[in-house]
């Protein structure tokens, strides 16, 4: 909200500059966001006396403008205005002036040979209206040379003010002036509200009749005849546009300003346009038709209140007026609407339109109920004052339940517990008086009993008033002190430290953490080329996405980590290796929630680490993300990790290299280069690996303990070979078979070396296989090994069609 | 003789110190120690000693031999470390970059969302997670925020379907807590959130950590000492702390939690919009019908709770300028943390 600081000095005598008001009101609940600076352009103009006016020597429609600027100074001005009269006091843009919205400065300047020494302005020229007819006519008993801002008294400084929702009554420059008071200890100001009625009265005049009190608590209406429309005045307009409304006809105008200062939505009819002078408050017929002011039309239902007259609709309530009783140019009768709308009502239907107003915010926010009769007779009187209306004598006021505040008790000592504050008793009911709550006793001496004012909508509880205590002590002021409590150093779930550990492991291994949207494209799922019975297909949909392409959640990481290696592709950043450990989203059918599940992916494109001068350049290939998987396994302790080849690949892998991961028998999930045609479809034009897999899963695998073993007590005996077989062999299946070995001494098989060139033959490589033998009891000597290691060889060659390498 | 065999070894001594090279070594090792050299020639006249004296002679003579022959091996390794310090090793360039493994890196927001847990953990605090995905009871009604609440303005949420959304906020993670586990608790709840909102500033999904505490008697006072604490941790002991009265559905009274703008500190800035404080995080004392929600008894428990966005911690620790960044997994970015 804008709060004009001028307007709001009328209200609470405070001496605070802009900047400790701000600091002030944001410290109790108020959160100023900024003061803006209005009419910095006027900065260098002042009232000037026209003494004198002469003919330019060359040009016709210009002339020679002498002024007095105060303090004995003349200045001479080029000036083309029509209405130069000598004794008129106008504005003069001194040298240095910046005017406009461009801020041109007003310099020293030759027009048409002749020096002139500043401008005289019209109003347009210094943003005060689109008056460009003449220059500005000031009061002519206004002595020259003051300031222009200071004699207009225009509002220079707003402060910027964001209302919490629960602070409805804030929502005025009398609920911040309410405020302001309370926290400095001034006397708050209420505006004049008393009309000169110089009318008959309005009973006979006009009726109510309100049908439904529950949505609509109080209706009040007053009548101004004999109005003239016109253009409001300057002041008027000025602190209209400080607030960020454009100012439209004195009435119009007046409405808006009381809407401002006391937070009291307004309506003014065009009597003459209100059939049988009657006005009719009752719920919409459902179906029915309505065009509001910004002629739109609108279908209501049962729950919207309307505003009607003998005969039709003029208003849709407390959001917007209709097009059939608007104020025009030509109006002079008009009834005042000031009521009381029951916020749930006006919040139901502004939402369901979509149609939010000034009024609607308010209203949904809960306004005055005491307030209507006071805004209302302020209304008229401007009317009066401004527009020539004669105000007809009285009020319909109809408010068949007035209001009854609540009766709040509070305890001060627990009170005093609840904000950890020493209070007594005197202090409490300080703050809460200032505030304007009615406090009383309670039944013990602990305890006091608070009435809030209507408009505090927000206070119905014990600690909506502690609130209201600490907003005035200042929460800066409330001590601060570390919780007493039962010491505890609870552990992180084991999912969690799971998560943790995988996560640095990654990270170990050279791979970036990569966070994408949960979101996903609706297309994601067939440009992985996934089954049609795939359960990454159960996508659960988003009812308001915010584009197609987040109109999902995501049913596996891999589209998202896909798109993050075409982005940095593009950016020329080709060695990729990402990884990304988060939830993916399955619908369960019958269930309200999906299943969220943690998974893993990886991708990697390029080369796996930096080229270098010691290892060169390694392109990444199915070992480096396998290698992924096994180091991740060796990280979390999971043993028996196996890679299987068999079965049929899955639609987005290439076939000739993936493996499914599983570790006991159980599937963990795939990995394996990228489909061609699957990497196209996401911009993807060299070879990508990538790792899917179950996280959850792998995680509940994860060994919670471990236990040493002991450390062998006698040397290792090692033996190499390397055997030449077919290059379609997988090393695999040897290392398999040699594994398998009887031998009680053989600890390990491993493959050390593959070779693959002269002198081999085309179609051949070696395998370089480790035994390691030990004994638990004595050192194996050379002789001891030789026969069971010769088996195993023999066994080899025989199984695997081998030979010795050279 | 005796006299003969010290004056040799100092003799000895002086000229190893003036040696500069390898060569001269060899030459001073040959003439003192070597089979014809001076200490051999000395020792052959032994048998010319009163035969009392030769043990204790001979004794003097080996440990002259041994203190030459360590000052000579000495004197040696200092000439190869003398030339090698001059020239280096032949085919080891040292400016070559070592040879080590690339290091990948933890996304800045896991990194931050650790930093935030630790400090919490070390208080004692639990680690929560809960669904993203969450029915309206536990993101909204649960939290004081019945439909048709005005507050529900505050937040935009993304529906899935009637009455599931995609959680606004982590502080379901509250209500999750506390419909199983009964008071006291002592709680910080990590993950993702979603408010339908995308610019410069807001992203449509982004991450939060919500904090809870409940208790006998646990104070507004209490509140200010855990987040001053964990202010003070996370940006430096010195930087100044505001509470600022606010609004939140389920705390009462709520507070904002500002700092000293840690970019211009405090002088105002952009970053701070020229106040000189950052918001950031949002707080208050547990709302009553919170816990009425939760079957706890208001008269019997209070309780503070606090959200923070991870995000806004993370910018502010590197100065990041745009959000955006977090979620393009740019690896030239990605790489900085």
């Amino acid at each position: 909200m804008l709060v004009p600081l001028k307007w709001l000095r009328e209200m609470v005598d405070c001496d605070l500059t802009a900047q400790e008001l701000s600091d002030l009101l944001t410290n109790s609940g108020l959160e100023v966001d900024g003061v803006i600076e209005r009419h910095s352009g006027l900065n260098k103009v002042i009232t000037a006396k026209l003494v004198e006016v002469a003919p330019h020597p060359n040009a016709d429609r210009l002339r020679l403008a002498t002024v007095d600027c105060g303090g004995g100074r003349q200045e001479t001005v080029v000036c083309g205005a029509p209405n130069l009269t000598v004794g008129m006091i106008t504005p003069l843009a001194q040298l240095g002036a910046k005017l406009g919205e461009d801020g041109q400065e007003v310099s020293k300047v030759k027009i048409r040979g002749v020096e002139s020494c500043g401008m005289l302005c019209s109003e347009r020229d210094l943003g005060l209206s689109d008056d460009h007819s003449g220059l500005m006519v000031l009061d002519p008993g206004l002595e020259p040379g003051r300031e222009l801002a200071e004699v207009l008294e225009l509002e220079t400084q707003v402060l910027e003010i964001s209302i919490t929702p629960n602070r409805g009554d804030a929502l005025s420059i009398l609920g911040v002036a309410r405020d302001v008071a309370a926290l400095v200890g001034a006397e708050l100001k209420l505006p004049p509200c008393e009309p000169s009625e110089q009318q008959p009265g309005i009973e006979g005049q006009a009726q109510i009749e309100v049908l439904d009190a529950k949505a609509c608590p109080r209706y009040t209406a007053r009548l101004v005849k004999g109005i003239k429309i016109g253009p409001s005045p300057l002041w008027m307009r000025d602190r209209l546009m400080a607030c960020g409304i454009r100012p439209i006809s004195n009435v119009v105008d007046v409405t808006n300003y009381i809407l401002m200062e006391l937070g009291q939505p307004l309506h003014a009819f065009n009597f003459s346009e209100v059939g049988g002078a009657k006005i009719v408050v009752r719920m919409a017929y459902e179906g029915e038709k309505f065009v509001t002011l910004d002629g739109q039309e609108r279908t209501l239902n049962a729950q919207d209140l309307m505003i009607c007259d003998a005969e039709k609709a003029v208003g849709l309530a407390g959001v917007m007026g209709g097009l059939n009783s608007e104020v025009t140019d030509d109006t002079t009768e008009v009834l005042i609407e000031s009521a009381f709308f029951d916020p749930l009502t006006i919040r139901r239907t502004s939402k369901r339109l979509g149609l939010s107003t000034e009024a609607s915010y308010r209203f949904e926010r809960g306004i005055d109920l005491e307030g209507c009769a006071r805004a209302n007779g302020r209304a008229a009187m401007l009317m009066d004052q401004l527009a020539g209306g004669k105000v007809a004598a009285g009020i319909i006021d109809v408010y068949p339940t007035p209001y009854q505040a609540p009766r709040i008790p509070l305890s001060i000592s627990r009170t005093a517990r609840y904000l950890g504050l020493p209070l007594s008793k005197e202090q409490v009911v300080g703050q809460l008086e200032r505030l304007g709550l009615i406090v009383s006793d309670g039944p013990d001496e602990d305890s006091i009993v608070a009435e809030p004012p209507a408009l505090r909508t927000d206070l119905e509880r014990p600690v909506d008033l502690t609130e209201e205590v600490a907003r005035m002590v200042g929460f800066n002021n409330i001590p601060s002190r570390l919780p007493q409590a039962e010491i505890g150093a609870p552990a992180r779930p084991w999912p969690q430290r799971v998560r943790a550990l995988a996560r640095d492991a990654m990270a170990a291994q050279g791979l970036d953490e990569a966070i994408n949207y949960s979101f996903e494209h609706p297309k994601a799922a067939d440009r992985l080329a996934l089954e049609p019975g795939d359960y990454r297909r159960r996508t659960v949909k988003l009812l308001n996405p915010l584009s197609e392409e987040q109109s999902e959640l995501r049913s596996s990481l891999l589209p998202g980590l896909l798109a993050s290696a075409a982005r940095n592709l593009a950016h020329r950043v080709l060695d990729v290796g990402l990884f990304e450990i988060g939830r993916v989203f399955v619908a369960q059918e019958g269930q309200p929630l999906p299943e969220e599940s943690f998974r893993l992916g990886v991708v990697l494109s390029g080369l796996m680490a930096p080229a270098s001068w010691w290892a060169g350049e390694q392109p990444v290939g199915l070992s480096h993300v396998k290698g992924v998987a096994q180091y991740l396994a060796e990280a979390l302790d999971l043993t028996g990790m196996a890679f299987e080849t068999g079965g049929e690949a899955p639609p987005y892998l290439d076939p000739a290299e993936w493996c499914q991961i599983t570790l006991n028998g159980e599937v963990l999930g795939e990995l394996g280069r990228l489909d061609n045609r699957v990497a196209k479809g996401f911009d993807l034009d060299r070879p990508v690996y990538v790792l899917d897999a179950h996280f959850d899963r792998l995680a509940d695998l994860v060994p919670r303990e471990k236990v040493y073993t002991r450390l062998p007590r006698y040397p290792e005996l090692v033996r190499d070979v390397a055997l030449v077989v077919a290059e379609a062999l997988p090393a695999g299946e040897m290392l398999a078979q040699a594994r398998a070995f009887s031998d009680p001494w053989l600890q390990s098989v491993e493959i050390f070396d593959v070779y693959r060139g002269k002198p081999l033959d085309k179609g051949q490589k070696s395998l370089g296989l480790r035994f390691t033998y030990r004994a638990e009891d004595r050192t194996l000597t050379e002789e001891e090994v030789t026969p069971g290691y010769q088996a195993l060889v023999d066994e080899l060659m025989k199984s695997f069609g081998a030979t010795l390498r050279a | 003789m005796r006299q003969e065999l010290l004056e040799l070894k100092d003799q000895a001594l002086a000229l190893l110190a003036a040696a500069t090279d390898e060569a001269a070594l060899g030459e001073l090792r040959t003439r003192f120690l070597g089979r014809k050299g001076l200490l051999t020639g000395l020792l052959r006249k032994t048998g010319t000693l009163p035969a009392e004296e030769r043990p204790a002679f001979g004794q003097l003579a080996n440990e002259v031999k041994q203190e030459l022959e360590a000052a000579m091996d000495q004197a040696s390794e200092d000439l190869l470390r003398q030339s090698r310090a001059k020239s280096g090793k032949p085919g080891v360039d040292v400016t070559l970059p070592g040879i080590r493994p690339r290091r990948g890196r933890l996304h800045p927001i896991t990194q931050t969302e650790r930093l935030i847990l630790e400090v919490f953990s070390r208080m004692g605090f639990s680690v929560v997670e809960t669904p993203e995905v969450e029915s309206d009871w536990y993101c909204f009604e649960a939290l004081n925020m019945p439909p048709d609440h005005p507050a529900r303005d505050m937040q935009d949420t993304f529906y899935l379907s009637d009455g599931v959304v995609l959680r606004t906020h982590t502080s379901s993670s509250q209500i999750r807590t506390m419909e199983k586990e009964p008071p006291p608790i002592r709680i910080v709840c990590p993950g993702k959130a979603f408010r339908r909102d995308s610019d410069a500033t807001h992203t449509p999904m982004f991450h939060q950590v919500e904090g809870l505490m409940v208790g006998e008697d646990i104070s507004l006072a209490d509140l200010k000492g855990v987040l001053i604490n964990f202010v003070h941790q996370v940006f430096g002991p010195d930087v100044p702390v505001r509470f600022r009265p606010s609004f939140f559905p389920f705390t009462e009274p709520s507070a904002e939690v500002d700092i000293g703008c840690v970019v211009c500190g405090g002088e105002g800035c952009r970053v701070c919009s020229h106040t000189g404080w950052l918001e950031i995080l949002g707080s208050g004392m547990v709302d009553p019908n919170v816990f009425k929600n939760v079957g706890y008894d208001p008269d019997k428990v209070t309780g503070f709770a606090f959200g923070m966005g991870i995000e806004r911690i993370a910018m502010l620790r590197w100065g990041i300028d745009d959000l955006r960044l977090f979620y393009d997994n740019d690896l030239r970015f990605l790489r900085q943390f």
